[in-house]
C-alpha cells in the first residue's frame, strides 16, 4: 500500500513538475537542504564544529536515548528511500528523464547526508561507549531499540562518593597517626628499661612517618576494588605510596651519627644521606617502571607517545638497537668488564673530583652549605664503595629486567609494537563462523559497511561531469594497492551511474598481455570484432560508435605489461586505442598502484598522460578501520571480548578498554590502513570461544623480514605486478629459473607467498610487512 | 738526556690513565661493530648510520685525548709554558707524520670530501671506503683487496666519490652498434633494458645518448646509458644485468655489433668477389 501511495504521488509529482526546475522547486529545495546538511556533517567531523550541535542533539542526560532514535529514524529513512527509487525506475521510462535525474539525485544527495549523519551519530556513540555502560541500558543502534532505566554516570558519582568518603578518612587517621605513634612510643619508652625517653623522642618522627605512609597505603588498597572507575588514579596513589613507604623505612632504619635513637644502622650524615639518594633512586626506577608499565602504556594506546616521537623511533628502528643493545650485554665475558669499568669509574670520579670540587666551591663561594657538608664528609673512599655499590645496583636492575623479558619491558614502555617472536604466536587454528567468515570477506560489501571515498568520489564525479558536458572522450584511472578496495569503489559509483540511466560497460584483463599481438586478441575477443585491424587508429574507429554514451569500467589494467625489454608494447596498444576512441564515453580504469607508479618513473617510455584525471584511494583511518570489522562482525551476530588481553589481576573495564584501543592501533599500524590487509589480520586474531569471540594477543610489529636479496627482488617484482608466474619472475628480475625457483619454495614456506592458479602473490596478510621491508632495505622507494 | 719535562707528569695516574685509553678502544670497536649490524640491517639508513658512527668514534678519541692529557699533566700555567717548547719539539719530531694523519683525519671529518661507504676513485683505486681512521682511510677495491691511504694524502690529491653520501649513485654503460644498423630500435632496446632492470633506481631519470666514433678503423654508434643504481654496492651487478639484457635483445632483434657487421661485410665482399 504504501509503495502504491509512493508512485502514484511520484507519477503527480513527475508528470505535473516536468520540466520545470527553478530555485522554488520543492526537488531542488529538497536537493540544496540535503547538500547543505551533508556539508554541515562533514565539517563537524572534521572537527571543524561540535558534533553535537551539527547533529542538534539534546543535553547529555538523554544523549544516548536521542542517538539510538535518530539511527532508527535514518533505518526507516532509508528504507522509504530505497521503496522511492524501486518506484522511480519503474516509471522513469515513461517520464521526463530530466525531472527523472533530478528526483534520482535528490535521493542520492539524501543518501549522503544520512550516511555522513549515521556516521556523526556512530563517532558520538564511540565517544559515549568510552564511559562505561551502565548494567541495565541496552543501546541498539542497529535496530533502534532502546531502553534506557539508569543515567549512566551513575555509577561514577557512587565511584567519585566512595573514593571521597575513603580519603576523607583516610586523611583523618593519617593526621592522627603520628600522634598515637608518638604516645604509644613514650608509653613503651616509661616501660621499658633499655631505652631513654631521648632515644624514644629521637625514634617518633620517623616512626609516625612510616605509620602515616603505611595508612595511605591500606587506604589506597581499599580504594581501588571499591571505586574501579577511578583507577588509574588510585593506582598512581599507591604507587606514590609505596616509593614513601620504602623511603620512610629506610630512614627509620639507618640513624645519623650524633642522633641518638636506636637504628639498625649508624651512619655519617654524610653516609645516610648518601644511602638515602641510592635508595631513592632505586625506588624512583623501581616504582617509575611499574607506574609507567601499568599506567600511561594502557591509558593512552592511540599515542603511547608524541607522534613524532613514536615516529621518530620507528624510523630509527629501536627495536633493532635495543636487540643489538641486549644481545652485547648478553655476551658473558663482557659483562665482569663492564662491570669493572663503572666500578673504576666511579670509584676515580668521586677520588678525584672531588678535591677539586671542594677547592672551586671555596674560591667562587657557589654554596657554603656544599662546602661544608664535603668538608665534613666521611673519608672519599667510603663515598666510592657507595657510588660503586650503587652503580652495581643499578645496572644489576636494568640487566635482571632487560634479560628477563627481552625487549618487551624496555619498549613497552616506549610504546613501541614489538617484533618478538614469542609474541608472534598464531592463535590456535580454530574454524570462525560461516557467515562470519563470509561477512569478513572484502568482495562482500553491504550498503551499511560501505565506507564512502569521498575525495575519490569526487574525482569520478568531475571526470562525468566533463565528459557530459563536452561531450568528449574522458579517462580517469583509479589507483589503489591491493586490497584498497578500488573494484568495490569504481562498481558502486557505476552502478549509480546505471541507475541514474547510463550504460555501463564492464571489461577485465584477466590474462597477462605483453606484446601489441596480445592486446589486439584481447581487444577483438572481448568487443567481438570481425575482421580486426591491425592499428590502434583503426581499432579506436571500430569501436566509437560501439562505445559512444558509454561508462567503460575497466579492470586490472596493471596485467597489460611485464617488466621486461618488450614487456610494454600491449599496454603502449591499448593506450593508444584509449587515448584514439571518439564520442563521449567515460573510461575508468582500475590499476595496482606501485605498477602505475613503476610507469609513472618510466619517463615517457609509456604515455601515461592519456589519464586526464587521477583518483588515489586513500587508507582508511583508524576509526572507520575499526568501525569496519566491528560492523561486518557484529553483523554475524558475534560479539568480541577484549578481555584476555589483559592480566587478570589488573582486569577492570577501563583496563579491558584500553587493551581494546591500543588493540585496534596496533591493527591500524600493522595493516596501514589497507582494508583487505585489516580483515585479514583481524580473522586470525579472533578466537572463538563459547559463544564469543575473543581476541588473546596483540598484533605484533609487522616490522622488516630478513631475507636474501634474491627473494627480495622476487617479493619486489610481485609487488610492482600484484601477481606473476615462475616463468614471469624469472624474465623480470632476470634470474635463473633455478634461483628463482628456489627463492618461491621458500617464500611459499614462510607463508609470505600464496599460490593461485599458478601465479604467486604476496599474502595478503603480511603485504604491509613485506612493503615495509622493501622500502627498508631501499628495493622500492618514494610514495609507492 | 733532558728529562725534566717528568716533572709536569703525575705518575700515579698512569695505571688510571691507561685504564681509560684501553676502555676508549674497546668502546670505540664496540661502537663499529654494533653500527655495522645496525646499518646492514637498514639498508635505507645505512651510510648515514655509518657517518654517525664515525663521529662517535672521533668523538671517543678526543674525549680519551683530553681526559688523559688532563689526568696525566699537571696544567699549571708557568708548568705550560716553560715545558711546552721541549714537549711540543720532542713530540713534533718523534711523530710527525702521525700527528700530520691524524690532523688530515679531523679535516676529513669536519670538511668530508666523501663518507664511509661512499664509492671513490683516488689514484688508481676504486671503491667502497668502509672507515675513516684516526690515521688512515680503508678502501675495499672491486677485486676485495682492502687498501690503507694515510688521511694527508687526500689534502694533497683529489678524490672522486661516485655518490657523495647517497646510497644511489649514477652509471654509465656504453654500447656498441654497427653503424649501419636501427640506431633508434637499438636505443629502445637500451632503454627498456635499462628501466626494466632489478637494480634500477626509479626515483632519478635516465638519459640514453647516441654518438658516432670512429674505433677501430671504422665507425660505429655508440650508445651510452646514464642511469642510476638504487644501492652504490650494485653498481657492477647492475651493469652486467643491463648488458645482459641489451646482448640478448639485440640480437633477437638482429642489431648486430660493429664487429658482426665488419665480419659480414667481408663474408658478403667474399662472396661478391
Amino acid at each position: 500500500m504504501k509503495r502504491l501511495a509512493i508512485t502514484v504521488a511520484l507519477g503527480l509529482v513527475l508528470v505535473t513538475g516536468a520540466g520545470a526546475q527553478s530555485d522554488d522547486d520543492p526537488l531542488t529545495v529538497r536537493r540544496d537542504a540535503a547538500v547543505e546538511r551533508a556539508n554541515q556533517l562533514r565539517e563537524a567531523l572534521a572537527g571543524q564544529r561540535p558534533l553535537r550541535e551539527a547533529l542538534e542533539l539534546p543535553s547529555t542526560d538523554r544523549l544516548a536515548v536521542a542517538v539510538a532514535e535518530r539511527l532508527a529514524a535514518l533505518a526507516e529513512a532509508r528504507d522509504a528511500r530505497d521503496a522511492e527509487r524501486a518506484a522511480l525506475q519503474a516509471l522513469r521510462s515513461d517520464l521526463d528523464d530530466e525531472r527523472a535525474v533530478l528526483r534520482l539525485s535528490v535521493l542520492q544527495a539524501e543518501n549522503e547526508a544520512d550516511t555522513l549523519e549515521r556516521q556523526a551519530l556512530q563517532a558520538v556513540l564511540a565517544v559515549l561507549s568510552d564511559r562505561p555502560p551502565p548494567a541495565d541500558t541496552v543501546v541498539a543502534p542497529e535496530t533502534g531499540t532502546t531502553s534506557t532505566t539508569r543515567a549512566y554516570w551513575q555509577p561514577l558519582l557512587f565511584d567519585s562518593l566512595k573514593l571521597f568518603v575513603i580519603a576523607l578518612l583516610g586523611s583523618l587517621i593519617c593526621r592522627r597517626v603520628p600522634g598515637a605513634v608518638e604516645s604509644l612510643l613514650r608509653f613503651w619508652g616509661r616501660r621499658s628499661s633499655r631505652y631513654h625517653p631521648e632515644d624514644v623522642i629521637g625514634l617518633s618522627e620517623p616512626a609516625g612517618r612510616l605509620a602515616t605512609t603505611l595508612v595511605e597505603l591500606a587506604t589506597a588498597g581499599i580504594a581501588l576494588p571499591l571505586a574501579p572507575r577511578y583507577d588509574l588514579l588510585i593506582f598512581m596513589l599507591l604507587v606514590v605510596s609505596s616509593y614513601r613507604f620504602l623511603i620512610s623505612l629506610t630512614e627509620l632504619a639507618v640513624a645519623a651519627h650524633p642522633q641518638v635513637r636506636p637504628a639498625l644502622l649508624t651512619l655519617t650524615p654524610g653516609s645516610r644521606s648518601l644511602l638515602l639518594s641510592g635508595v631513592r633512586a632505586v625506588a624512583f626506577w623501581l616504582f617509575g617502571g611499574w607506574f609507567l608499565q601499568h599506567a600511561v602504556v594502557l591509558a593512552e594506546p592511540a599515542r603511547p607517545l608524541p607522534g613524532a616521537l613514536q615516529v621518530l623511533a620507528r624510523q630509527v628502528h629501536v627495536d633493532q638497537l635495543v636487540q643489538t643493545v641486549i644481545d652485547f650485554l648478553r655476551w658473558p665475558l663482557l659483562l665482569p668488564s663492564y662491570a669493572g669499568l663503572g666500578l673504576l669509574l666511579a670509584f676515580w670520579g668521586l677520588h678525584s673530583w672531588e678535591p677539586a670540587l671542594q677547592r672551586a666551591l671555596r674560591e667562587y663561594g657557589l654554596s657554603k652549605r656544599l662546602a661544608r657538608w664535603l668538608e665534613k664528609d666521611p673519608p672519599w673512599l667510603l663515598r666510592a664503595f657507595y657510588g660503586a655499590g650503587l652503580l652495581l645496583l643499578l645496572l644489576f636492575l636494568a640487566l635482571r629486567d632487560l634479560l628477563r623479558d627481552p625487549r618487551r619491558r624496555l619498549l613497552e614502555t616506549l610504546g613501541i609494537a614489538l617484533n618478538d617472536p614469542e609474541s608472534s604466536e598464531d592463535p590456535p587454528n580454530v574454524v570462525l563462523p560461516d557467515e562470519l567468515v563470509k561477512n569478513l570477506a572484502l568482495r562482500e560489501c553491504r550498503d551499511e559497511w560501505y565506507l564512502p571515498r569521498n575525495g575519490a568520489e569526487d574525482g569520478l564525479d568531475e571526470a562525468y561531469a566533463q565528459c557530459v558536458a563536452n561531450r568528449w572522450p574522458e579517462t580517469v584511472i583509479v589507483l589503489g594497492h591491493e586490497g584498497d578496495g578500488k573494484h568495490t569503489l569504481a562498481e558502486r559509483w557505476c552502478q549509480t551511474r546505471e541507475l541514474a540511466g547510463r550504460k555501463v560497460l564492464r571489461i577485465r584483463l584477466r590474462r597477462r598481455l605483453t606484446t601489441e599481438q596480445d592486446a589486439m586478441d584481447w581487444l577483438t575477443e572481448t568487443f567481438e570484432i570481425e575482421k580486426p585491424p591491425s592499428t590502434p587508429v583503426a581499432f579506436a574507429g571500430r569501436l566509437s560508435e560501439q562505445l559512444a554514451e558509454h561508462i567503460i569500467l575497466f579492470e586490472s589494467f596493471h596485467l597489460a605489461f611485464l617488466r621486461r625489454v618488450g614487456g610494454f608494447e600491449a599496454i603502449r596498444f591499448l593506450l593508444a586505442v584509449i587515448s584514439s576512441v571518439q564520442g563521449p564515453c567515460l573510461w575508468v580504469v582500475t590499476m595496482h598502484r606501485p605498477a602505475w607508479f613503476y610507469l609513472a618513473a618510466l619517463g615517457g617510455l609509456v604515455n601515461i598522460e592519456v589519464f586526464r584525471h587521477r583518483v588515489e584511494l586513500e587508507p582508511l583511518t583508524a576509526v572507520e578501520l575499526r568501525q569496519m570489522l566491528l560492523a561486518r562482525t557484529e553483523a554475524a551476530g558475534q560479539r568480541v571480548r577484549f578481555s584476555p588481553l589483559v592480566e587478570d589481576r589488573v582486569l577492570s573495564w577501563t583496563t579491558v578498554k584500553r587493551a581494546e584501543n591500543e588493540f585496534f592501533q596496533r591493527l591500524y599500524w600493522a595493516s596501514k590502513g589497507n582494508p583487505a590487509v585489516a580483515l585479514a589480520l583481524w580473522s586470525k586474531y579472533l578466537v572463538p570461544r563459547g559463544n564469543a569471540l575473543t581476541v588473546s594477543s596483540f598484533v605484533p610489529d609487522t616490522g622488516a623480514v630478513q631475507l636474501p636479496d634474491s627473494e627480495l627482488f622476487v617479493l619486489a617484482a610481485i609487488h610492482t605486478h600484484r601477481a606473476l608466474t615462475e616463468q614471469e619472475i624469472v624474465e623480470v628480475t632476470n634470474m635463473s629459473a633455478a634461483v628463482v625457483h628456489a627463492a618461491v619454495k621458500n617464500l611459499q614456506g614462510q607463508d609470505i607467498l600464496v599460490e593461485r592458479s599458478k601465479r604467486f602473490s604476496i599474502a595478503i596478510a603480511d603485504l604491509i610487512k613485506v612493503s615495509r621491508s622493501l622500502r627498508r632495505q631501499h628495493i622500492i622507494h618514494g610514495n609507492r | 738526556m733532558n728529562l725534566d719535562w717528568i716533572q709536569f707528569i703525575r705518575p700515579e695516574r698512569l695505571p688510571l690513565v691507561i685504564l681509560v685509553i684501553l676502555g676508549g678502544i674497546v668502546l670505540a670497536r664496540w661502537v663499529n661493530g654494533f653500527v655495522n649490524q645496525l646499518s646492514e640491517g637498514v639498508t635505507e639508513r645505512r651510510l648515514f648510520i655509518k657517518r654517525v658512527a664515525v663521529l662517535t668514534r672521533w668523538a671517543i678519541y678526543i674525549g680519551v685525548a683530553i681526559f688523559s692529557a688532563a689526568t696525566l699533566l699537571k696544567l699549571e700555567r708557568t708548568a705550560l709554558i716553560a715545558a711546552a717548547g721541549t714537549i711540543g719539539l720532542a713530540l713534533g719530531f718523534a711523530f710527525k707524520d702521525v700527528l700530520s694523519s691524524m690532523t688530515s683525519g679531523l679535516l676529513l671529518v669536519l670538511d668530508p670530501p666523501f663518507h664511509v661507504g661512499d664509492r671513490i676513485a683516488f689514484g688508481n683505486y676504486y671503491g667502497e671506503v668502509t672507515r675513516i681512521g684516526l690515521r688512515s682511510v680503508r678502501l675495499v677495491t672491486l677485486d676485495d683487496n682492502l687498501v690503507t691511504i694515510p688521511n694527508n694524502r687526500f689534502l694533497e690529491e683529489s678524490v672522486a666519490s661516485a655518490n657523495a653520501g647517497e646510497l644511489h649513485c649514477m652509471v654509465v654503460i656504453p654500447f656498441y652498434v654497427g653503424a649501419a644498423e636501427d640506431f633508434t630500435a637499438a636505443r629502445r632496446i637500451i632503454h627498456e633494458a635499462t628501466v626494466t632492470s632489478r637494480y634500477f633506481y626509479l626515483e632519478m631519470p635516465v638519459v640514453t645518448l647516441v654518438s658516432e666514433e670512429f674505433l677501430g678503423e671504422r665507425f660505429v654508434t655508440v650508445i651510452r646509458v646514464k642511469a642510476y643504481v638504487f644501492d652504490a654496492r650494485f653498481e657492477k651487478p647492475f651493469a652486467s644485468d643491463v648488458t645482459e639484457r641489451v646482448k640478448r635483445s639485440l640480437a633477437a632483434a638482429g642489431i648486430r655489433t660493429p664487429d658482426q657487421q665488419y665480419r659480414d661485410d667481408a663474408l658478403r665482399a667474399m662472396a661478391s668477389v
